[in-house]
């Protein structure tokens, strides 16, 4: 029997980002997805403004929403498929940032892109044209701890966790059955869902724990 | 106070009494000179804010609530990530859905009215998860990709990939990546989410138009 105790709106206002999160993959594990919908939508709600500020500090007006819906959801598919890591703020900026990257990466590649009216309305509707340098210390700090964890996997962990990652920590976001497909196909190792699940597993464990610690060990709760 | 302070300060009124913000227009009410300090403030104020209030009636028509409601589309659909993947591409081409639509058509040989508009019908059920992607022919997906500017394997292929359901965690894993075009269609027989909506063209009267959306 589940022990998922289902929240009305003013129950799930009242829970943190990552409360909401873990409430979403418990509605998902209980085989209630409906009841982590509003769960979810409450937290799209929340992290918007803070899309649309790193989205509108570094791109253009006329690009900016098709950016934010796309960080958003990024998001949500990795709050869905239980992979948020860490703090959801955190985590979303990262994706923010990647997104804002990939945008710049697009626009090099294509230098022929003629803007269109209202693209540009003028060289004070975007500033910082680079894309963000500095970020917030808590990103940092969760791609360093993701970084030390990883090192201590063997290579078959290295690559079972990089494929099931979500694209915020750089990973290929597939599902078990994908993994365990490209295992075989492309690393020549046989493994199965259940396993995938198990070495994600840990591996959240262990990176949850690295950041509490942080980089030299200390216990930041101490 | 310094001027960056106090929009900080007016924007964190506004943001913690449930008022609607607009953190584009605070950007835009300094010189551009002092923008990326202003951007950097306000950055770090919502990375430690409180939770914003839930408020259903500035949700409705949010852009959350469209990010939401697409992922969920392909979630809960038989398009796998056409519902996300479709409407991104098509804003990236800045392609208007009936624009692009009529171009589909004219591309698939159809320019009558009523055979665009029954055209406009399938890509709809395409862009909402509606339509399984393995009836989608690949005279179709070629003429699609061409027009959003993308590769026809890989939007065949964001077409035909499931996500990990809507069950329960674990157990939903078994599910297979790239499923059967049969599995999809017992799928769609055995009730599942958007099924409902599936074209029942297929039964009767089947035209050329049907063909290229279901006969895969």
């Amino acid at each position: 029997m589940s022990d998922f105790e289902r929240l009305d709106e003013l129950g799930l206002d009242r829970l943190s980002d990552e409360e909401l999160v873990a409430y979403v993959v418990a509605a998902r594990a209980a085989g209630q997805p409906d009841a982590g919908r509003r769960a979810v939508e409450i937290l799209a709600f929340r992290l918007q403004p803070l899309v649309e500020a790193r989205v509108a500090a570094k791109v253009a007006p006329a690009l900016r929403e098709d950016l934010v819906m796309t960080v958003l959801e990024s998001f949500v598919r990795s709050a869905f498929d239980g992979k948020v890591i860490a703090s959801v703020r955190a985590f979303i900026s990262t994706i923010a940032r990647r997104r804002i990257a990939d945008h710049y990466r697009s626009r090099e590649r294509n230098p022929d892109q003629v803007p269109l009216p209202g693209e540009h309305g003028g060289e004070e509707d975007i500033w910082g044209e680079e894309p963000a340098t500095e970020d917030a210390t808590a990103v940092l700090e969760i791609e360093d701890a993701i970084e030390r964890v990883l090192d201590r996997r063997s290579a078959k962990h290295r690559q079972m966790i990089m494929l099931y990652a979500p694209e915020p920590m750089g990973g290929e976001n597939l599902n078990g059955a994908e993994v365990v497909e490209r295992m075989l196909a492309e690393h020549g190792e046989s493994t199965s869902v259940d396993n995938v699940a198990q070495v994600w597993r840990r591996f959240r464990v262990d990176l949850e724990k690295e950041l509490a610690a942080g980089e030299d060990g200390v216990d930041r709760d101490d | 106070m310094t001027e960056i302070k106090r929009l900080i300060e007016e924007f964190a009124a506004d943001y913690e009494a449930g008022a609607a913000v607009r953190p584009e227009q605070l950007l835009a009410r300094v010189e551009p000179a002092q923008r990326q300090e202003l951007a950097e403030e306000l950055d770090r104020y919502l990375m430690t804010a409180p939770a914003r209030r839930w408020d259903p009636k500035a949700f409705e028509g949010s852009l959350a609530q469209r990010a939401v409601e697409r992922v969920y589309e392909s979630i809960e659909g038989v398009s796998g990530a056409w519902p996300e993947v479709l409407p991104r591409l098509r804003n990236r081409a800045r392609i208007k859905r009936a624009a692009l639509v009529e171009r589909l058509a004219g591309a698939l040989g159809f320019t009558d009215a009523p055979r665009v508009e029954k055209v406009a019908r399938y890509y709809n059920r395409m862009e909402h998860g509606l339509l399984p992607a393995s009836g989608v022919s690949r005279r179709v997906i070629e003429a699609l990709a061409a027009i959003l500017g993308t590769d026809p394997e890989q939007l065949r292929v964001a077409g035909m990939r499931r996500g990990e359901g809507t069950g329960p965690a674990q157990p939903a894993f078994a599910r297979t990546a790239y499923p059967d075009a049969e599995l999809i269609a017992e799928d769609a027989d055995a009730g599942e989410p958007g099924a409902a909506a599936a074209p029942r063209e297929a039964e009767a009267g089947r035209d050329e138009i049907d063909e290229l959306f279901l006969g895969g």
